[in-house]
């Protein structure tokens, strides 16, 4: 179709407070946008999401995150891998007529996975960070960005805005597109930011007394989009009834828990095309918990805080090992030590490629100083020594996961509709510390419209 | 939707990897300039093969003292020219006026690994930052040389690397490389058929010259160098490495026989048009904070025009650590739209530094690749305090107040990487036909200022149009749409 000409487009949410401030605290959690139905493209690449953010110290006092001693304005930070985005816990795409297309609950989680994976050091520090002032590589930087009120500009990052195709506003597509925003509470957004000692042990430094609670505030909320204006003969097109579909991904999300060193999670997808699934972890008891970054995506802990480790893993479709017809091992025998233990290489492989496809893999924040806090970067002069350890991304704050490509083949996706999807974990988990696991589905879902409405089918 | 915007270039006209078995042959020659002073060089170009879009201009700087000057650091060896004109026969095909502003913003999109992997080595720049080594929560510039010995808040005092230390010795010094393609745009979609065209094909380079009264137009010395802060380009090291492609007689006839048509063969590239103005300085330091309106008509009218870049230089940032070509943010964010065809291209006047970002992202297809603090002060002004700028700007230091770079302080850095960009593509893609079409009513830039205590001495101001023009070579001759 003939493309006319490009418009910018801005919409402000529909359900303004009385003072302008969307925050959990203060009992507006929820953003709505509505883009009208009209007959042109909306081109999801330009879509953004644009404010002002800042946060606030016990009090509402403004936050002083510097090398200061720790006080009650000190230790103010949201995570530096999520950045802005931390505030929204869920996202839920729609059509006007309230037609779902796509929601994803615990938005904020799955970008903890996601952004680090995808995004290098340089990236976060820099190009992520213009756009968001929260994003960093190490949580004091973040920190720091986040001392002033700040202007973010931020994608959404869910699978119909991420597929790149432009997507039909008219009559014939999605009739109009609402945005509903779900903020998450202040506790599992806000805490503190680490140094570390010359032996890349993390301290923290947080706000006190903690229980008198920090929090967040956004103003000025804004969607930014451009539209593709077809020639009038397209305009007509898109606006006569008609049948057709379009096919989109789409994220969702499901939790569970794991305790025991050897157990199965089973997980109803419900999807007909699923692409691909992967797991993050964290401790139950560090959600919803200022005194612990509830973004972080480590490997399962003991209550003790020690790793537990991961020694077998295995994905289930049914009763049967699938995709891969084997156990990933990747620990070895229990009694064995720990430097006799088998690397983890392949289940972060299948991880990453979970995440994106391993082979185009040019960008990430993953590296042996995050895994495992060993410098892997040489400088730029003769001597070859190793880049400063102060301006490496944190070490030993691991990028961690699981997760399976389902069809890497024909990336049509994998019926889950009636048969359920299992993962069995043999770990170090002690029976007594209870981790979160958050499982996200990509899946193809496919739209179809017709005179008498639009019908998602996933 | 782009198919039909795609010219139809024989592959051998496009660069980028081609479905082609055959034998194919590159020949490097390496030009002296047939006019060569240190403020011109003119090479030409020998009638033969084709024009590989990699060749490379080389040169050397010489400055008045060893090891005392850097580059400008976001600039590198660019900040050297002054601008670039590829001429055939007597017509001027492409010109990039005011080149180290350009390159300044064109180079800020390619990704850390190539600044440090790629430019640092070509073009002495040395734009990265990264976590400062004192763990305070605030950057420093990378790729450059601290006092390692001391402790890590003491690891402040930078200076460039020992290979990036400019000389005043033509045959011990760094020589740089700078692409044709990163000299003339309309060269990143096109290779030249140099055997196909009757005419001399010539490039120019004109050279900046920085006298002692001119900090930071080429070179930026050590903070209190007593000496003359001049630099200049050395005529002996300035070479053209220039690889022609030629590919085998089938093929080769094959292109002749379509540029000999009477048809001759036509190809959109894309050409950059420079306006210079200024935004007005308050004659008399403001004691409140002052608002203005400031439009500024371009001359883009009966053009193609892809995108818009904006530019705005402090004067008084000339000594800094990116000289003048840093483009420095008012701690009021310019807020600014664009009259296209008298329609408003934002329903809104943009403010926010990071929607403007995003817009100015959008002409390149990336992000751009600073620091929120070098794009803005965003995040270094308490944008709820009353007082004057200098007070505003101390309130949240992203660089730390002592860290210093050739005796520099890096915090100059903060809010000089401040570009404006609108992007007018449709899809928004490289392809090209696909610009908006200017009519007769020039394009309208709407800003509105803020001028205060301690910035109110206005700006110099670059606007940069990256137009579409038209190439036709029919029978030998070039002819290029205006």
């Amino acid at each position: 179709m003939d493309i006319n000409s490009k418009e910018k487009g801005i919409v402000s949410a529909i359900n303004p407070p009385s003072n302008g401030i969307y925050s959990f605290r203060g009992g507006y959690p929820i953003v709505s946008f509505q883009i009208a139905q009209q007959s042109k493209w909306l081109d999801p690449r330009s879509l953004r999401l644009s404010g002002r953010f800042r946060v606030k110290a016990p009090e509402g006092l403004k936050p002083t995150n510097t090398s200061t001693a720790q006080n009650a304005t000190t230790g103010v930070a949201v995570s530096g891998r999520v950045g802005v985005a931390s505030v929204i816990q869920q996202i839920t795409l729609a059509s006007s007529s309230n037609q779902t297309l796509e929601t994803i609950r615990n938005y904020n989680r799955m970008l903890s996975t996601l952004v680090p994976v995808s995004h290098s050091q340089s990236d976060l520090d820099c190009c992520l960070q213009v756009g968001d002032p929260a994003s960093a590589s190490r949580s004091f930087n973040s920190a720091r960005g986040i001392n002033e009120t700040t202007s973010f500009s931020i994608p959404l990052r869910t699978g119909l805005m991420s597929g790149g195709d432009l997507l039909p506003l008219g009559t014939n597509g999605l009739r109009g597109l609402n945005i509903n925003l779900e903020l998450a509470p202040d506790s599992q957004v806000i805490s503190g930011f680490n140094t570390f000692t010359l032996g890349g042990n993390a301290v923290q430094t947080i706000f006190t007394p903690i229980n008198t609670g920090a929090f967040y505030e956004l103003e000025d909320l804004t969607l930014t989009y451009d539209l593709l204006v077809p020639s009038e003969q397209g305009q007509a097109i898109m606006e006569s009834p008609a049948t057709g579909s379009l096919t989109y991904n789409s994220f969702s999300q499901l939790y569970s828990v794991i305790n025991a060193s050897e157990q199965t999670q089973n997980l109803n997808f419900g999807v007909s095309n699923c692409l691909a699934v992967t797991h993050n972890f964290i401790p139950t008891d560090q959600i919803n918990n200022y005194r612990h970054d509830g973004f972080s995506t480590g490997e399962l802990k003991n209550s003790n805080g020690d790793d537990a480790k991961i020694r077998r893993i295995t994905y289930l479709r049914g009763s049967t090992r699938f995709p891969l017809d084997y156990e990933i091992e990747v620990g070895g025998r229990k009694d064995l030590p720990a430097d006799q233990l088998r690397p983890q290489t392949e289940l972060v492989t299948q991880f990453i490629d979970s995440v994106k496809p391993y082979i185009t893999m040019d960008h990430s924040l993953m590296s042996a100083q995050t895994q495992n806090g060993i410098s892997d970067n040489l400088t730029f002069n003769n001597n070859r020594d190793p880049r400063f350890r102060n301006t490496l991304a944190e070490p030993n704050i691991p990028v961690f996961g699981a997760g399976i490509v389902m069809d890497p083949l024909s990336k049509t996706g994998v019926d889950f509709r009636n048969t359920n999807y299992g993962i069995r974990i043999v770990s170090e988990l002690d029976g007594v510390s209870p981790n979160s696991i958050y499982s996200f589905i990509r899946a193809r879902n496919t739209l179809q419209y017709s005179p008498n409405g639009i019908m998602v089918s996933s | 939707m782009s198919e039909s915007r795609t010219p139809q270039l024989p592959s051998v006209l496009t660069p980028g990897p081609i479905s082609y078995q055959g034998d194919m042959k590159i020949d490097t020659n390496v030009l002296d300039p047939i006019v060569n002073r240190d403020e011109f060089c003119r090479f030409v170009l020998p009638s033969r093969g084709f024009l590989d879009v990699g060749s490379v201009l080389s040169f050397s700087v010489k400055v008045s003292q060893d090891n005392k000057a850097c580059f400008p650091v976001k600039t590198g060896a660019a900040a050297a020219i002054s601008s670039c004109i590829l001429k055939i026969g007597n017509k001027t095909v492409a010109i990039t006026d005011r080149f180290g502003v350009y390159s300044t913003i064109r180079r800020s999109f390619k990704t850390h690994e190539e600044h440090s992997g790629k430019d640092m080595v070509h073009m002495g720049s040395m734009d990265v930052v990264c976590p400062n080594n004192g763990q305070t929560g605030q950057y420093q510039l990378r790729d450059v040389d601290y006092n390692v010995a001391a402790a890590d808040i003491d690891r402040i005092a930078g200076t460039p690397l020992d290979q990036f230390s400019l000389t005043i010795d033509s045959n011990n010094c760094p020589v740089w490389t700078i692409k044709l393609a990163e000299m003339f745009p309309a060269l990143k979609n096109l290779t030249l058929p140099l055997f196909l065209i009757d005419q001399q094909c010539s490039i120019e380079i004109v050279w900046n010259k920085q006298t002692d009264s001119e900090p930071g137009k080429v070179v930026v010395y050590e903070s209190g160098f007593a000496g003359l802060k001049t630099a200049v380009v050395d005529p002996t090291n300035v070479k053209f490495l220039a690889d022609y492609i030629t590919y085998d007689e089938e093929r080769m006839e094959a292109t002749a026989r379509q540029v000999m048509s009477d048809a001759g063969w036509s190809t959109p590239f894309e050409d950059v048009v420079s306006v210079s103005t200024n935004f007005p300085a308050n004659g008399l330091q403001p004691v409140d904070p002052e608002s203005s309106r400031v439009s500024r008509d371009l001359g883009f009218s009966g053009m193609r025009l892809r995108s818009i870049l904006g530019h705005f230089h402090k004067p008084s940032q000339d000594s800094s650590l990116m000289g003048q070509y840093s483009s420095d943010a008012y701690a009021h964010p310019i807020s600014y739209n664009l009259r296209v065809n008298d329609k408003l291209v934002y329903p809104q006047t943009l403010v926010s530094e990071s929607q403007k970002a995003h817009q100015l992202s959008q002409v390149f297809g990336t992000e751009i690749y600073c620091a929120n603090s070098e794009y803005s002060l965003d995040q270094v002004c308490d944008k709820g305090a009353s007082g004057s700028v200098s007070d505003r700007l101390s309130t949240n230091p992203m660089f730390p107040a002592n860290a210093t770079m050739l005796g520099h302080p890096q915090t100059d850095l903060q809010g000089s990487m401040n570009f404006m960009g609108c992007d007018f593509t449709i899809d928004g893609l490289s392809a090209l036909r696909n610009g908006v079409q200017v009519g007769a009513k020039p394009v309208q830039v709407l800003n509105d200022l803020i001028n205060q205590n301690n910035d109110f001495g206005g700006r110099q101001v670059t606007y940069f149009g990256l137009v579409e023009r038209l190439m036709t070579i029919r029978n030998g001759t070039v002819t290029v749409s205006a």
